[in-house]
């Protein structure tokens, strides 16, 4: 499916951060269109998380500029950006539920705080969401914890489509799931995304669940996205980068730093 | 030149965390003021506050009323109703009271909320409240605050009447003491800015303890390890500061 057209849903320009002496993102550009599925993948520590924390505002960059359905949202006042973050639906990595809360509770959050719905319609409604991602709706009333971690990744991703967000983000799907399960989430994502019509952003060092969840991918190495295309691409881009991660070589130009 | 650089900054980091503590209680304060509120989590906090330490709060002040009876006692050789009474009263209702009170309150209350709070930081349910656009503050921390300053107060209320019964226990059934006399004394001793005094102190504890737990928690760190810090410090920084406040409240009450 191509979205070249359909104009910029997510504008990422020149994004900076550091930690201290730690220069995370190097000047970050990333154009993620209406309805495109963008997968950014890279190894550990190579600033996949910070970007999607600077995208949602959970950080603010250094410099650089982030817009949201062309609105500038580094620096918006604290309502502009609650209407902004409104448009977002996001699957943790360790799904990232409310311990004190029941499952159907968790699922429903988002449409009682955030949408208003009173508890009767939102536990209808979370319901139907959990029967969207294969959850049987008996476990409604289960807390968190009672749940595999496949379960888990499901119940959070019911809560993430919840409120029907333009805009999904998922931090490592897969991640901690067996293969099985992990395609299993896969599928569901991609059904989400389409049936939602939403604009997806995942990051993964999976390179099967990328391959399965996204059309576009992006490669950050060292705070910058070295190489970006269709997912068709990545097998023939000439990148030896990109060569390098998608078949795991540990020669080449991406040299991990092990202490000791 | 050594000693120096470090006294600095030791002096730079001790402001920087007063700094960072002041931002967080404006920024608490800012939204227990402000609605939306949620009743249900208020409700919810009362009763872990208030209702679940009583039975902790209750068998400390009837320890220490009867205590303060023995050493009165003990302290001053024979002494009457009426001197036994009103150290019981004061020492209980000015000080011990509302202290003791906020020093379980603290170990119990204080480090649960930063440990539930530090667990769901680093778990990311924090960072999951943001992208379902509430508020942490308004969601985790107001709740807390104000069901601490609500409970406190209630806390040391029962406290002060289960010390004075602790100290009218001992000395009616220990040292022979005519009941009647002992409970007209105990009335006569009371002082309106004594009495006062605890109630705002308690109210006070408890914002301490209440700031003290979500601010550990907040910024809590590191998994396992992070979150175990976090209560500790939350717990440690609480007892200081309430001692501390303790004096500031007693001399602003009490000070010619």
């Amino acid at each position: 499916m191509t979205h070249s057209d359909n104009p910029a849903k997510i504008e990422v320009r020149n994004l900076q951060k550091s930690f201290r002496a730690k220069h995370v993102l190097r000047g970050v550009d990333l154009t993620i269109k209406t309805g495109e599925s963008l997968a950014v993948i890279g190894g550990s520590g190579t600033g996949k998380s910070v970007l999607i924390k600077n995208i949602i505002g959970l950080m603010e960059p250094d410099s650089g500029a982030i817009q949201i359905d062309g609105e500038d949202v580094i620096g918006m006042n604290p309502e502009d950006r609650e209407r902004v973050t409104r448009k977002f639906g996001m699957l943790f990595q360790g799904a990232a539920l409310f311990d004190s809360l029941s499952v159907w509770e968790n699922v429903a959050f988002g449409l009682i705080q955030s949408q208003g719905m009173n508890r009767h319609a939102a536990r209808e409604d979370a319901l139907a969401a959990m029967v969207q991602v294969g959850l049987d709706t008996d476990i409604a009333e289960r807390s968190p914890a009672e749940l595999s971690g496949g379960m888990q990744k499901r119940a959070g991703l019911a809560r993430a489509i919840a409120t029907k967000p333009e805009i999904l983000f998922f931090d490592e799907p897969t991640t901690g799931l067996d293969p099985i399960m992990g395609s299993v989430i896969d599928d569901l994502i991609v059904k989400s995304v389409r049936e939602l019509g939403a604009t997806a952003l995942s990051i993964t060092h999976d390179m099967a669940s990328a391959r399965r969840i996204a059309d576009n991918i992006a490669m950050i190495y060292e705070g910058r996205i070295v190489w970006h295309g269709p997912v068709a691409d990545i097998d023939h881009s000439g990148n030896e980068m990109l060569d390098q991660f998608i078949h795991g070589r540990s020669d080449g130009p991406i040299q991990l730093r092990v202490a000791g | 030149m050594r000693p120096l650089r470090a006294i600095g900054r030791g002096t730079i980091a001790i402001f920087a965390v007063i700094g960072r503590i002041s931002v967080f209680a404006g920024t608490s304060l800012y939204h227990c003021v402000r609605p939306p509120f949620f009743p249900r989590l208020i409700l919810r906090q009362m009763i872990e506050i208030g209702f679940y330490s009583l039975p902790v709060v209750g068998l400390t002040a009837i320890f220490t009323g009867m205590v303060l009876a023995l050493q009165s006692f003990s302290g001053f050789g024979f002494a009457g109703e009426a001197t036994i009474a009103n150290v019981v009263v004061w020492g209980i209702t000015r000080e011990l009271g509302p202290v003791l009170a906020g020093l379980m309150v603290a170990g119990r209350i204080g480090a649960a909320m930063a440990a539930e709070i530090g667990t769901m930081r680093v778990t990311e349910q924090i960072d999951a409240l943001t992208t379902l656009s509430t508020n942490p503050f308004k969601y985790l921390v107001a709740p807390r605050l104000i069901a601490a300053v609500a409970m406190l107060p209630l806390l040391v209320l029962v406290a002060d009447v289960i010390g004075v019964l602790g100290g009218f226990i001992v000395s009616v059934y220990d040292f022979g003491f005519n009941p009647t006399t002992y409970l007209k004394s105990t009335w006569a001793s009371l002082d309106a800015a004594g009495f006062v005094s605890g109630l705002v102190k308690a109210a006070v504890f408890g914002f301490l303890v209440a700031l003290m737990g979500t601010y550990h928690g907040y910024h809590s760190k590191g998994g396992a390890q992070g979150v175990g810090q976090a209560t500790t410090n939350a717990v440690v920084s609480a007892s200081i500061l309430l001692l501390l406040f303790n004096f500031i409240i007693t001399a602003l009450f009490f000070a010619t």
